[in-house]
């Protein structure tokens, strides 16, 4: 009745790799230690290779038995060894229609195809790329007509947030952004990993110069163990060398030819140099936004631009083509010029404003967000070189320093800005700057703390969660003004509720204030 | 608004319920301080630590039963505004929490026995990622909270 399709038999070919990628080291580890293990070696190579065979036999018979069909309004995948289990999707659900290609799939120009939707998944490995592409036309296409048929059933049209295909050609799709080999090699040198690397690795350097002098002194200082130390420098800088080179391989493997596209409300990432993947993802269902600029990216004018979604899906696969989806942050623009993000902005994400925040932090604040920190380091270092290690006091002090240092930063720099629908938060970090910018519509919760303490001085503590991944981040603007905790917690009550919700719910808002309305009056 | 402090108060029994468990508390504060006191005497630490042993077991007694249950009934504050739930609470660490009716996903009650013996309700409010508790709630109270909450939920059409 339906029009059962099978999948590609290039089925057969991924299958075996991924299989064999799974047993090659047992048996090749059986195979050469046989001599070791007394003939046992033998048996258990060749009962590997039994056991690859069994596993890829019911890979063989599940590919036989795998068949999927569209009915009505749900995509149905019905599979099984034994038993056969239906498992279906509803189409007005899906979310996203993302594809992964490894070298094999990109060998018989095949695609695995995962179609999303909140909460469910379905996993289609492989098909043809021609026949994915069909297939995610069609679901597109019949999910528009879905929809459609039901705004017109119902009086008040239905919310949707969830659909977007990364294969899709129905809208017309724009790549707003791509990286080149030289952009993806810059950021690596301007990430923060490097930088983090690199200064743990100078403050290592120093100290133990400071101490090698010291507890080589009774010892002849030689020429031998000057050449040593030399030598273990040029080791450890070669090491550090190294490890960066190793580094910036994997990440220009991963992250080659790096685009973003936007098609209709939906933007696609694609990247890889081995194994492609795309990522979708729906522009309404971005929860926040944020820039993260380093010390380094500063000085060369660039920053990095983040979304944050939300994700109910347990991301218990290990292939997902996702990235980082379990906590929800996804990096969009890994390098940006900043001159070019507002553009590119008001682009990818047209709802929010993102204006720049305002430095707020008074400087009766600057001793509180250094004080006890301070204490702390001293009162430890103090004690740790007084009973265990004399140069304790070393650390201590140059901790204390930093922690000066990020106190003066962070007076100088913490930050908000409020607008109609959005508030912007600028949080300065150990060795970046963080901008999130919130629409008030996503927002959880909103808190102002306050210690008897402050507010004799008349600073306060503003909180404000917002969700992503499976569960909330929360930011904090800390010692500001009490004034500015009460102006931020006043833009957030109002009495009415923002017209704007994403997009394509501009009719439903104003109902649910309506009803709360109502309800007031009763 | 901010100026404006939250509306609803907690009702006056309702510390009756704050001060058994307060009491029930200070009997393991006391086992604890009694088992110090054992083996000060049977290993013969210093004398003047009994002093110690007793003297803060009282100290913890008078203050959770008699000081911090007044303290927590005047602290903890809440109001249903139009779209927002307010939640005022905390001794020394004072937040202020609002929370849009939209966000709300769904309230928990929490009941024991004892809350049940005192006719109280403990009810966490959840959204998609955070969780927010209004404590020690009349029964009829929290009901009537609950029923207008989740009514107000049934408008919300958003799923995040």
């Amino acid at each position: 009745m339906y029009n059962e399709k099978k999948l590609h038999p290039i089925t057969l070919v991924t299958t075996a790799y991924s299989r064999l990628v799974s047993f090659i080291w047992p048996i090749i580890f059986f195979a050469f230690s046989s001599s070791r293990l007394d003939g046992f070696g033998l048996i258990l190579t060749v009962l590997s290779i039994t056991i690859f065979g069994l596993v890829y036999l019911a890979d063989v018979l599940r590919f036989v038995r795998t068949t999927y069909w569209i009915e009505g309004n749900r995509f149905v995948v019905k599979s099984g060894l034994f038993v056969q289990n239906e498992k279906d999707v509803q189409i007005t659900r899906i979310q996203s229609i993302d594809y992964s290609e490894d070298i094999v799939h990109r060998f018989f120009n095949a695609t695995k195809l995962e179609i999303k939707t909140p909460g469910k998944g379905i996993v289609l490995d492989a098909l043809s790329k021609e026949n994915a592409l069909q297939l995610a036309n069609q679901l597109h296409f019949l999910k528009e007509t879905f929809l459609v048929s039901e705004r017109k059933s119902t009086t008040e049209p239905q919310i949707d947030r969830h659909s977007g295909f990364s294969l899709q050609k129905a809208g017309v799709t724009r790549t707003v952004y791509t990286m080149s080999l030289v952009d993806i090699l810059k950021m690596n040198v301007m990430g923060g990993s490097v930088i983090k690397g690199f200064i743990v690795f100078v403050g290592a350097i120093n100290i133990f110069g400071e101490l090698i002098p010291d507890a080589l002194f009774d010892q002849a200082r030689t020429f031998v163990s000057q050449t040593a130390i030399v030598s273990i420098l040029l080791l450890s800088i070669g090491v550090f060398l190294l490890l960066f080179f190793i580094g910036s391989l994997l990440s220009i493997i991963k992250n080659f030819e790096y685009k973003v596209d936007v098609t209709n409300n939906y933007l696609t990432i694609e990247k890889g140099l081995l194994e492609v993947k795309s990522q979708t993802i729906a522009v309404a269902n971005i929860q926040s936004v944020w820039e993260k600029q380093n010390w380094v990216q500063k000085l060369a004018g660039y920053t990095t631009f983040s979304v944050g979604i939300t994700s109910d899906e347990n991301v218990a696969d290990k292939k997902d083509t996702s990235e980082a989806t379990e906590k929800g942050e996804i990096i969009l623009l890994p390098l940006v010029k900043t001159k070019q993000l507002a553009v590119l902005r008001a682009e990818i994400v047209p709802q929010f404003i993102c204006q720049p925040a305002q430095p707020v932090v008074p400087l009766r604040s600057w001793r509180r967000f250094i004080q006890v920190p301070l204490l702390i380091w001293i009162s430890l270092s103090l004690l740790v070189s007084y009973i265990l290690w004399p140069f304790a006091w070393i650390i201590g002090a140059v901790m204390s320093l930093l922690t000066i240092l990020y106190g003066y930063r962070s007076y100088k720099r913490t930050g908000y800005t409020l607008s109609e629908a959005e508030i912007t938060f600028q949080l300065p970090k150990f060795i970046s700057t963080e901008t999130v910018y919130l629409r008030r519509d996503r927002i959880l919760n909103l808190t102002v703390k306050q210690t008897p303490f402050l507010k004799k001085s008349h600073l306060g503590k503003v909180e404000v969660s917002s969700a992503l991944g499976d569960s909330a981040q929360v930011k904090q603007l800390s010692f500001i003004e009490e004034a500015d905790c009460e102006r931020i917690f006043n833009w957030f009550l109002t009495t009415e509720r923002s017209k704007v919700y994403g997009t394509g719910n501009k009719d439903s808002s104003p109902s649910i204030e309506a009803m709360a309305h109502s309800r007031v009056h009763e | 608004m901010y100026k404006e402090m939250p509306t609803k108060k907690l009702d006056e029994s309702v510390i009756r319920y704050e001060r058994t468990t307060n009491v029930i508390e200070s009997f393991f504060t006391l086992a604890f301080f009694g088992v110090l006191m054992f083996l000060t005497v049977r290993f013969d630490w210093p004398k003047w630590l009994i002093a110690i042993w007793i003297s803060l077991p009282v100290a913890d007694f008078s203050v959770s039963v008699f000081l911090l249950p007044y303290l927590k009934l005047k602290s903890v504050r809440y109001e249903m505004h139009p779209l927002y739930l307010e939640i005022m609470h905390g001794l020394f660490f004072k937040k202020r929490t609002l929370i849009p009716i939209e966000r709300i996903q769904h309230v928990v009650v929490k009941e024991g026995p004892l809350t049940k013996k005192y006719g109280i309700q403990m009810n966490v409010v959840f959204t998609a990622g955070t969780e927010h508790e209004i404590p020690l709630l009349l029964k009829q109270e929290a009901e009537e909270l609950r029923s207008q909450l989740i009514e107000r939920i049934k408008a919300v059409k958003s799923d995040v």
